[in-house]
């Protein structure tokens, strides 16, 4: 019976990296991004649509609407069902709310592949592919298959825990001075814009090992390898005299959960650049690979990632900011957008990592890619499953320089790419 | 699979170009190839054409009008009358259409717009320095939009139960309207006092339900929304 006090229904603050997101969401730019997992069988939407409905309980920060406040905007739980839905043909579109029952994500099936695209507001990479793994393992678990977790995935039968929903940014806060954010325009790759608005997306799949073995060579993590290798392919096709005047800066996005312990499957993460001065194009990747692996000696510290979090939250806490209304913020967090966040990048490089399944679970999985949506600068997700890693690159654009020289590099260094497409550039 | 020679990377979608250099692409093998992602749309993204139409034509209406008011005469400003009706119809539109699911926002924007516009109306044709200061709009049109408005809200409540809290805080914000005619007779603003007293009144008791019955949800609500 519906109580008409009702004590029981939760709300959420929004975390502190969310809440810019509903502020600058633009057709272009749609801050949704997706991981998807494929499986070996076609996908049985109704049965994912079930799947979808149960996890409900299990992921109370994934089934919510936003609300504004006068002072902030809030989540309360939605009542509707979400609406499992066919792959669209532009990935990672904005959401748009009322043909979705109100929800900031929507799960898609296409042939094997099912596919969570999220609103970069509820979550980031690591807590949405959490949310997608207790799906799949849901679906699976429907289809009939005997499956155990072992651990690797959180099931419907558990409760959602505090922390897994906490605002870990504030738990980490101190009141120590924060580190200011950088303000430099950097160097943007030009390009013809595609008829419509949308991403091109081209994934490579190379083996895990190999890309591993070849960093390793080089005395570099993959994520330095790979921010090396777009630097490096950046200098090969754009203009010396252009890029002589502003720096090559690869934002990563770093997930703060690897130096600040937490279970949090809400937003976690801060970014930081990688900086690059155009010297010559006749550079040689390792002197570049050098360059690179200094920038993140200098930039990746913990200390320094503190001093990015204190920065965020302190400017969250201030109470002239705090009692500053809704519409006013709106403004100050475009203008603060602005500056702060696309105009200091070339290219965006986000390593999602290695994702790792219950043994049960993976004869069933063939694939896990991660995707961004690319609203003015173009984007790499990375994502490492089993044997193989899958590089996503996503532009606005219809050149594909930036992928060929990438790629090119990799096959010259002896490892087997394996080439999708949307085919966007060929349209 | 296929493979591009210029490359040197293979391809597993279906096309006939190679996806990095568009260069041609050989077979490598008969494995069947299938598109990787849905095909291509040429996706047109609604925009809102009736919408801009009716902001034109409004536009276009308050600069003929007040032009012609202006030219024609210029001691009686009735172009501020049509102005504001102009005015009211395009924000009724654009609350009623543009807004989406928020209806307890709609409901309270359109009680006060339609206030605002009594006022305009009234300003206009009977002027602050005229001999009586008491004005219709505050006497009669403040106190008879609240209590219509706040009549809707409740039943709307009592009735769609599930979307209660969509409607607090403006029938709450609505409330303190009803309570404004009966403190503007302290300023011998409004005549006669009888529609003032009931519109507070009325106030009064929805506030007094909304405490006793839904207090909770109240508390939780004013929370929500005004939390820093």
């Amino acid at each position: 019976m519906d109580k008409f006090v009702d004590e029981s229904r939760k709300w959420y603050r929004l975390d502190n990296a969310a809440k810019i997101y509903p502020v600058v969401i633009t057709i272009k730019e749609s801050h949704v991004f997706r991981v998807s997992m494929t499986l070996k069988e076609e996908v049985n939407p109704e049965i994912l649509q079930k799947a979808v409905e149960m996890c409900q309980n299990r992921f109370p920060t994934f089934y919510v609407k936003m609300k504004p406040g006068l002072f902030w905007y809030y989540f309360e739980p939605n009542e509707k069902k979400p609406i499992v839905k066919p792959e669209p043909a532009r990935i990672c579109q904005p959401i748009v709310l009322h043909e979705n029952n109100n929800y900031f994500f929507t799960i898609y099936y296409y042939q094997k592949r099912i596919s969570l695209e999220v609103f970069h507001g509820l979550c980031d990479g690591t807590g949405a592919m959490e949310f997608l793994k207790a799906i799949c393992f849901q679906y699976l678990v429907l289809q009939g298959h005997q499956l155990s977790p072992e651990g690797l995935v959180r099931t419907i039968g558990e409760v959602p825990t505090f922390s897994e929903t906490e605002d870990s940014y504030l738990r980490y806060y101190t009141k120590e001075k924060g580190k200011p954010l950088p303000t430099d325009k950097s160097f943007k790759i030009k390009g013809t814009r595609l008829a419509v608005y949308g991403s091109s997306v081209i994934k490579g799949k190379i083996d895990s090992r190999a890309i591993y073995q070849l960093a390793k060579s080089k005395n570099a993590t993959v994520t330095e390898f790979l921010v090396a290798l777009l630097t490096y392919s950046v200098i090969q096709f754009n203009d010396p005299t252009e890029m002589a005047k502003r720096p090559i800066s690869i934002c990563i996005p770093v997930n703060m959960r690897r130096h600040f312990p937490s279970e949090t499957i809400r937003n976690f993460a801060l970014f930081f650049h990688t900086i690059y001065r155009f010297k010559s194009k006749d550079v040689t990747f390792d002197e570049v690979l050098q360059d690179i692996k200094q920038s993140f000696k200098e930039r990746l510290t913990k200390d320094d990632l503190q001093k990015k979090l204190n920065l965020n939250v302190g400017i969250e806490k201030k109470f002239i900011v705090r009692i500053m209304p809704l519409f006013l913020k709106k403004i100050m967090m475009k203008f603060g957008y602005h500056f702060f966040g696309s105009r200091p990048t070339t290219v965006t490089i986000s390593n999602l990592g290695v994702v790792r399944l219950p043994e049960s679970m993976k004869p069933y999985v063939e694939e896990v890619e991660f995707n961004l949506g690319s609203g003015g600068i173009p984007s790499v997700a990375v994502a490492t499953y089993e044997d193989y890693t899958i590089l996503s690159f996503s532009r606005g654009y219809y050149e594909t320089d930036l992928e060929y020289h990438f790629f090119k590099f990799l096959t010259e260094q002896g490892l087997e790419v394996e080439i999708q497409s949307n085919l966007w550039e060929q349209n | 699979m296929l493979f591009c020679q210029k490359c040197k990377v293979k391809v597993s979608t279906l096309t006939s170009r190679c996806p990095l250099c568009s260069g041609p692409l050989e077979k490598l093998d008969d494995n069947p190839l299938t598109l990787s992602y849905p095909p291509y749309q040429n996706t047109k993204y609604r925009i809102v054409t009736w919408f801009r139409i009716l902001s034109f034509v409004v536009m276009l209406a308050i600069f003929v009008v007040t032009l012609v008011n202006l030219l024609l005469t210029s001691k009686i400003y009735w172009f501020i009358i049509v102005d504001s009706c102009l005015i009211y119809i395009w924000l009724a539109c654009l609350i009623t259409f543009k807004i989406r699911n928020r209806w307890g926002l709609k409901l309270f924007l359109h009680a006060l717009m339609i206030i605002a516009l009594l006022i305009v109306i009234n300003a206009v044709v009977e002027p602050a320095e005229s001999s009586s200061p008491i004005t219709w709009a505050l006497s009669y049109g403040m106190p008879i939009i609240s209590m219509t408005f706040i009549a809707l809200i409740v039943i709307i409540m009592l009735i769609k139960r599930q979307t209660r809290r969509e409607f607090m805080i403006h029938l709450l914000l609505l409330c303190i309207i009803g309570f404004v005619p009966l403190i503007l007779v302290l300023f011998d603003l409004v005549q006669p006092i009888i529609l003032s007293i009931v519109s507070a009144s009325l106030s009064y008791a929805t506030l007094l339900g909304l405490v006793i019955f839904a207090n909770r949800i109240v508390e939780t609500e004013i929370k929500r929304k005004f939390h820093i």
